[in-house]
């Protein structure tokens, strides 16, 4: 898959993945790593930006093996750029589709 | 590459950021490398599938809005590419002449600020002198322009002994008018002088009064008026002693003038001399 697809659509994943259940880092990895096959190493800086755009909050919480681990909750501002970044891969995907079938733009 | 060397490396890369935010991202790595390996995967294998290092750190730079290729030229002592001792020497030549630099820049500022200080105070000084150096030449001018007519007539009807008596009696009436204006400036300064001060001690009466009219003005006594009038003794005395120090020093600067016109004399004698050659 053109790695610049993913690159676009990632962000939304995440986001998706963290509005259903508050997540810590590597289970985040392997719930995108089910949709999209895409390099583990850069779903932490994607991450680190929707936090410090305070989309995400953080807590640590203990666990039952090894250290605390780092979780993820999507704030209310991360709920509402879920839904505009939603709607605009609706829209986008949409014409797409619409034009690879012949049935020209809109 | 192990889990140790492969944070350390990329830490390095991180080094711009603050070392809390290094923290975090490195543990995030940490854990994962660590869940990895409990799922019976190696540590290469786990730290392979991140791909190569410059891309990620330069993925997680993206993140702070820094720009990747900024660690390129940024001053890492040991960065490991370039070789540990020649970049550590590199920074230390680099960090002395930015030292050295920001020294000089300092110095020339502080140097330009006395350069502009000092070219400000001559024109202060310029701007006060203004008006006495104008009437100084002025003055100047016409005296000489009077002695000069003077000097003509007594050439024109004089005989060469008539002529040393009345230059003699001239330089006796001369030196007396001189000793006399002299005394007479000392007499004026003093007097300026006893004046400003006696005016100076005045103000400094009235001021001691205000201080004490207030205190009883504070306790409730109606002395209010006289609080005024005191305020009133003090500025008016303070502007007085200022007045008569300033007639002082303009009449050091008229005896300045007439020095300056005394020390016109030679010429003046000169031009008698030829008078009489001529006659």
């Amino acid at each position: 898959m053109n790695p610049q697809f993913k690159k676009g659509v990632l962000e939304l994943i995440v986001l998706e993945s963290v509005r259903q259940k508050d997540m810590y880092g590597y289970e985040l990895v392997e719930e995108v790593s089910q949709v999209v096959d895409v390099n583990e190493g850069t779903i932490y800086p994607l991450l680190k930006r929707l936090t410090n755009e305070r989309y995400f909050e953080t807590y640590l919480r203990e666990s039952s093996e090894g250290p605390p681990r780092k979780y993820y909750h999507l704030t209310a501002a991360g709920v509402l750029y879920r839904d505009s970044l939603a709607a605009e891969w609706e829209e986008f995907q949409g014409r797409v589709n619409r034009f690879l079938k012949g049935e020209g733009q809109t | 590459m192990n889990k140790e060397k492969f944070l350390i490396e990329l830490r390095e890369y991180l080094s711009i950021l603050e070392n809390q935010e290094q923290e975090d991202i490195l543990e995030e790595y940490a854990q994962h490398i660590d869940m990895k390996m409990g799922k019976g995967l190696s540590e290469e294998e786990a730290i392979r599938d991140f791909g190569p290092m410059e891309e990620l750190a330069a993925q997680i730079l993206e993140a702070y809005h820094v720009k990747p290729e900024f660690r390129g030229r940024s001053i890492l002592p040991g960065f490991p590419k370039k070789g540990g001792a020649d970049a550590g020497e590199s920074f230390v030549v680099r960090g002395g002449k930015w030292i050295g630099a920001k020294c000089m820049a300092a110095a020339g500022a502080v140097e330009n600020t006395f350069r502009w200080l000092s070219r400000k105070c001559r024109a202060l000084a310029d701007w006060l002198k203004k008006p006495f150096t104008r009437n100084k030449e002025e003055t100047g001018g016409r005296m000489s322009r009077v002695r000069a007519e003077r000097t003509d007539n007594m050439g024109g009807h004089a005989g060469d002994f008539f002529k040393m008596v009345g230059r003699g009696i001239g330089a006796s009436w001369r030196w007396i008018l001189h000793c006399c204006v002299f005394w007479l400036k000392i007499m004026w300064n003093m007097g300026w002088l006893f004046f400003s001060l006696f005016c100076a001690f005045m103000a400094m009466v009235a001021l001691m009064g205000i201080g004490g009219i207030l205190i009883l003005l504070l306790q409730g006594y109606p002395v209010a008026g006289i609080l005024v009038m005191c305020l009133g003794g003090f500025l008016c005395c303070g502007a007085l002693t200022c007045g008569a120090y300033s007639m002082i020093i303009r009449k050091k600067k008229d005896a300045c003038e007439k020095e300056k016109g005394e020390d016109r004399e030679p010429e003046e004698s000169d031009g008698e001399v030829q008078h009489g050659q001529i006659a």
